[in-house]
């Protein structure tokens, strides 16, 4: 792991015997006590993890008790040929993209979806103070204009203290994916957020 | 170094993972090119922006009594079965069943080929011996006459055929189950 990772280095040791504790209990069939361990450990990452696929807080908390719900049931299923952490959110990603579909083969969107009002809520008050790069620009809703795989790199990397490892995890791709999407990403950004200010400053 | 060259590694600055050993040569670059000042503090800038608006979200107070109400509603709040094990042995009881039929059609084969061998091989054999033997053995032995049949010859016959039928029978057999090969 990565020296200077700080989400990666501090917890390790917790998530060590977290681990252990959570296949000892496994190993001796009791289910309960695994999950409660499981949930502790993964509830906020995963949550994490579906809010930045869904981009909405409501939604990503239905899908992380569905995802909850499923590792419950497929509890007994797990073996040690995948690491907890790579069972744990390939089950959320799958959740969470087939949520995501489901979405978009929706056809009819209406604005008094809570999703869309949502977003209008969460425009309004993330409008940045003035004297920064970027000021009076919406983040939100410039971010929503990347590419949605590097929308949810720079999203996640925020989210996880800036850990490389963390999203790289999480989303299932290569460290070195992970960093490419990032850079490319913010470069990325910048350009949009020249692009904005020229086009409010005329 | 060209200033697109060094775009990755003020990315890397900025987010304060450069390596130590290309510092030296990115502040001297730096020293004399205004635009990559610019975009280094623009991508420092853009850093804190993020850091700041890309919150946390926080889950509702009581999602775990919600979960573990869920998990009583749609199971009953039993413990998760073993369904994968369950899975896995019934297709190994399938495997092994359909194995044994397996087996079974190859002993029947097996027998079959035994009868049908064994019926030509007497066959042959006691035509043979009607059709032939007297003349053989009065033409090659000296004998003068041949009374019929010698009962031994022809036990000797079918036992020969038997045995060639046993071989025959015991190599159509599953490798484990084999005697004689």
């Amino acid at each position: 792991m990565d020296a200077n990772d700080p989400v990666a280095s501090i917890p390790r040791d917790t998530q060590q015997s977290a681990e252990d504790q959570l296949h000892r209990h496994l190993a001796e069939g009791r289910y309960r006590e695994a999950f409660e361990v499981l949930v502790a450990e993964y509830r906020d990452r995963i949550f994490t993890l579906a809010f930045g696929i869904l981009r909405n807080e409501h939604t990503a908390e239905d899908m992380t008790q569905e995802i909850l719900l499923r590792i419950w049931k497929g509890l007994p299923g797990y073996r040690r040929t995948a690491s907890i952490s790579t069972w744990v959110y390939a089950i959320s990603r799958n959740v969470c993209f087939t949520e995501l579909k489901r979405r978009a083969a929706r056809a009819t969107v209406s604005m008094s979806d809570p999703e869309i009002q949502d977003k209008v809520d969460s425009t309004v008050s993330s409008q940045m103070p003035g004297g920064e790069l970027g000021h009076a620009l919406d983040v939100q809703a410039l971010l929503g204009k990347l590419p949605e795989h590097y929308r949810r790199v720079i999203v996640l990397f925020y989210l996880e203290d800036k850990s490389y490892n963390a999203v790289a995890d999480m989303l299932g791709i290569f460290l070195g994916t992970v960093k490419t999407y990032l850079h490319r990403a913010k470069l990325e950004f910048l350009k949009l957020i020249r692009m904005e200010e020229s086009r409010v400053n005329w | 170094m060209r200033c697109a060259e060094f775009e990755p590694w003020l990315l890397e600055h900025a987010e304060g993972s450069l390596p130590e050993e290309k510092r030296p040569l990115l502040i001297a670059h730096l020293a004399e090119c205004a635009q990559c000042r610019q975009t280094l503090a623009d991508l420092q800038s853009l850093d804190h922006t993020l850091s700041r608006e890309i919150r946390k979200p926080q889950l509702s107070a009581d999602f775990n009594e919600r979960l573990w109400q869920r998990i009583r509603v749609e199971t009953g709040g039993a413990a998760p079965t073993q369904l994968p094990l369950e899975r896995v042995s019934k297709v190994r009881a399938e495997y092994e069943a359909g194995l044994r039929a397996l087996r079974r059609g190859k002993i029947l084969a097996a027998g079959l080929i035994d009868a049908l061998g064994l019926g030509l091989l007497v066959g042959g054999f006691a035509y043979a011996l009607y059709k032939h033997l007297p003349e053989f053995l009065k033409y090659n032995l000296g004998l003068r006459e041949w009374g019929g049949l010698d009962i031994p010859v022809l036990a000797a016959g079918c036992a020969i055929a038997f045995a060639i039928g046993v071989l025959i029978r015991d190599w159509l057999k599953p490798a484990g189950q084999r005697s004689l090969f």
